[in-house]
């Protein structure tokens, strides 16, 4: 019986011989984050003048990106400043609280509210109930010398910081950034070439380029459209991540204002990206500006009304004023230009409240039904330039092809009941009183003003 | 001879048996952020007194992932945990005690600055397993916010709700509260149109949320109870019809006689120095901390 004892004793004595297993690490799983974490608040906090940041809201970039600056503080506060407006007004600081997690892996988070920083996060309400869906946590990928990159936590887009000069200035950066977006909008396409060959052809959409090209790396060429979501910096455009076209990998785009083009600035590549207007382009937000004479038929029952009317600038490269000065000096349309195609379009709007709360709008007419649209919609009326006119710019306003659709190929001009708050006085509007129908009805009779088949040829000043 | 071979093999397990103490550090390294203002009230006037963490700034890991949210304001975070202080935990602390919520309270409440929205509802706070709690649309308040019925609507209906859920799975209350309206509960179908206001109140429920379950219904008893204002009551019987306000009645009277019995708590008392306080409330002078 006794010997049975020894054979438990043994077996315990050779279990308790396991050999010993050195650690693969000096320290334990939560040491060694703890130190990663101490490292990274050690590399933000050492940039005195900040970081700037490429930040990309929405899961598809789909909005492009936003350059913001940072300077985390050692005592747990951040402050941040965007380049685009945010809750803020481009450019301006706000502090609030960040702290380095230990998370899916060492995180970055901005855990206190901050107008600029959370602008791309917070949610719209029901109707938009993700925002534009942009990260506020941030786990870190890396530390490059000065270069530190992150991946959003919720929508994963790649965040990279850049550590700031110490002459480094946002609010010079922020006017640089705003030159080049100014630059930009003039623009609504882009040929992406190496000397004369074009490779391909982008559409410069909400700070994306909307790339179209012909592949040849499969056996048969084939027609390849991407999405290429970029940031503007102070000299140029940057993708949010590299890009391979037919063997350039292209990211970094500087502009060279005397070629009037981008150029990649990255190596091995001698890409650039020429303004292209297409063959069926219109005409230029420049050749707009201006006075037109300005023909329609079927004005207030059926008269030819003539006017000089007069385009000119709301903002750059996307929107005019409107003025017809025969008629209403004080009412001034809107009128949107579209870059890609060097158009402009007419849509629904109110222009103005009349002295007793009534409001003029302009409202799409539909001559064959001989009624009118009055909600804002997807009607428009587009500028469509007669190319053979040897010379002449001349526009006729159409619907933008959805004639036969709707029957929309003019406007009229009508005051409605109230629901703008926008005040007006008999002293700013002299000549707009009530009713239903714009204007003093012994003035102009009975009818709204009805502008069809609209014809407008520029004036050479 | 066997004796010392025996001997020899404990000796050597005895040997084998190294020591290996627990390390002078710990593995896990606390957080070495300090604390704010904010948070050194917080640690002074929750952590200290009632046992319970409160979390102005979003902690990623304590939030919902499926919404998509905004952390708070602090000096809104500030306001909101000062009048949750005074309206709920101090209201309890009167009644029944300090010890009361230092055993029974949630032990987290997290704020958060933006509500959590669905394209159809937007959530004022949500619970977990009676250790958590979540507020929503911290940095929606405005000076004008200190007042009964948004406080009341928003976050201290909450309050007393959720509590008052720890209460009952602690001990539950008699069977008999679900034999009250037994076949009018309606689940899931609580959100539909037909499940009105008023259709509530006659059918022996003080909210159309009452509907969803009993458990539903005995906590939104005792929240809306204790902070709706005086006559507020009377009003929804007045809507119940005769045959409404005998089920809210009879619900009422278990509800009571349950918290009595079972917590010793009067929820008359309850209701009245809540309602005190609210009248006291503009003596803390927290519009201050949302201008």
């Amino acid at each position: 019986m006794k010997h049975l004892l020894y054979i438990p004793a043994i077996l315990l004595l050779l279990a308790a011989c396991v050999p010993v297993i050195e650690d693969a690490f000096d320290a334990s799983a939560s040491e060694r984050t703890a130190a990663r974490q101490r490292e990274l608040k050690a590399t933000l906090t050492a940039a005195p003048n900040g970081w700037l940041v490429d930040y990309y809201p929405d899961k598809n970039a789909a909005l492009g990106g936003y350059a913001m600056h940072i300077v985390f503080a050692a005592d747990g506060q951040a402050t941040v400043a965007c380049e685009q407006e945010t809750n803020l007004p481009a450019g301006d600081p706000f502090t609030s609280n960040y702290d380095i997690l230990a998370d899916q892996s060492v995180t970055l988070s901005f855990n206190t509210y901050n107008p600029v920083m959370h602008f791309f996060s917070e949610p719209a309400g029901s109707s938009d109930v993700d925002g534009l869906a942009g990260d506020y946590e941030f786990i870190h990928v890396e530390t490059v010398d000065d270069r530190v990159e992150f991946i959003g936590k919720k929508w994963k887009q790649r965040v990279v910081m850049r550590r700031c000069a110490p002459t480094f200035d946002f609010d010079a950066y922020v006017a640089s950034v705003n030159n080049m977006v100014e630059t930009l909008s003039g623009y609504g396409m882009f040929a992406l070439q190496t000397g004369a060959n074009i490779l391909g052809t982008a559409t410069v959409v909400d700070r994306s380029f909307n790339l179209t090209y012909t592949s040849t790396s499969g056996q048969d060429a084939t027609e390849v459209s991407v999405k290429l979501p970029y940031l503007i910096t102070a000299d140029g455009i940057r993708l949010n991540k590299p890009f391979v076209l037919e063997g350039n990998t292209i990211e970094n785009f500087l502009w060279d204002e005397a070629a009037k083009q981008y150029t990649c600035a990255d190596p091995g590549t001698n890409i650039s990206a020429v303004p292209y207007f297409p063959p069926d382009y219109e005409l230029q937000y420049e050749e707009i500006l201006g006075r037109w004479a300005f023909q329609c038929t079927g004005y207030t029952g059926g008269v030819t009304y003539r006017d000089t009317v007069v385009f000119a600038l709301k903002k750059k490269n996307a929107s005019f004023t409107l003025t017809f000065p025969g008629l209403f000096p004080i009412v001034a349309l809107d009128v949107s230009f579209n870059a890609a195609k060097g158009t402009i379009a007419i849509a629904n709007q109110v222009i103005l409240t009349t002295v007793d709360g009534n409001h003029l709008r302009l409202s799409l007419y539909n001559y064959t039904a001989n009624s009118s649209y009055p909600a804002a919609g997807s009607y428009g009326l587009k500028g469509v330039w007669n190319h053979d006119e040897g010379g002449v710019r001349r526009m006729t306003l159409d619907n933008d092809g959805r004639q036969a659709a709707t029957g929309i190929y003019g406007f009229l001009l009508r005051a409605y009941l109230p629901n703008t708050t926008t005040a007006a006085t008999a002293d700013t509007h002299p000549g707009i009183t009530s009713g239903n129908y714009l204007g003093n009805t012994a003035d102009y009779g009975t009818t709204n003003y009805r502008f069809y088949s609209c014809v407008l040829t520029k004036l050479n000043d | 001879m066997k004796n010392i071979l025996l001997y020899i093999v404990v000796a050597l397990l005895a040997a084998s048996c190294v020591e290996k103490g627990p390390r002078d550090e710990s593995i896990f390294v606390d957080s070495e952020t300090a604390l704010d203002s904010v948070g050194q009230w917080l640690l002074e006037n929750y952590t200290y007194p009632y046992n319970i963490n409160v979390f102005y700034k979003l902690t990623d890991i304590e939030i919902d992932r499926s919404y998509e949210v905004a952390p708070a304001i602090p000096r809104k975070a500030l306001a909101i945990a000062k009048v949750l202080k005074f309206m709920f935990y101090e209201a309890y602390a009167e009644v029944l005690g300090a010890d009361f919520m230092r055993s029974h309270s949630q032990r987290v409440i997290q704020l958060i600055g933006s509500g959590a929205f669905t394209n159809l509802t937007v959530k004022k706070g949500s619970a977990e397993s009676g250790m958590k709690i979540i507020l929503y649309k911290i940095n929606d308040l405005a000076p004008t916010s200190i007042n009964q019925t948004l406080l009341s609507e928003w976050y201290l209906k909450t309050m007393f709700h959720e509590f008052s859920h720890i209460l009952h799975q602690k001990k539950d209350y008699p069977t008999s509260f679900k034999l009250v309206t037994p076949s009018d509960y309606v689940g899931d179908e609580w959100t539909s149109d037909g499940n009105t206001l008023e259709i509530a109140l006659q059918k022996g429920f003080i909210s159309t949320y009452a509907r969803a379950e009993p458990h539903e219904d005995f906590v939104e008893i005792i929240a809306f109870y204790v902070v709706k204002p005086d006559g507020w009551w009377e009003e929804q019987e007045a809507l119940a019809g005769t045959e409404g306000t005998a089920l809210l009645r009879a619900k009422l009277d278990i509800v009571k006689t349950y918290l009595r019995d079972v917590w010793a708590l009067d929820l008359d008392l309850l209701r009245a120095v809540v309602q005190r306080r609210f009248s006291e409330l503009e003596e803390l002078h927290i519009e201050d901390l949302l201008k």
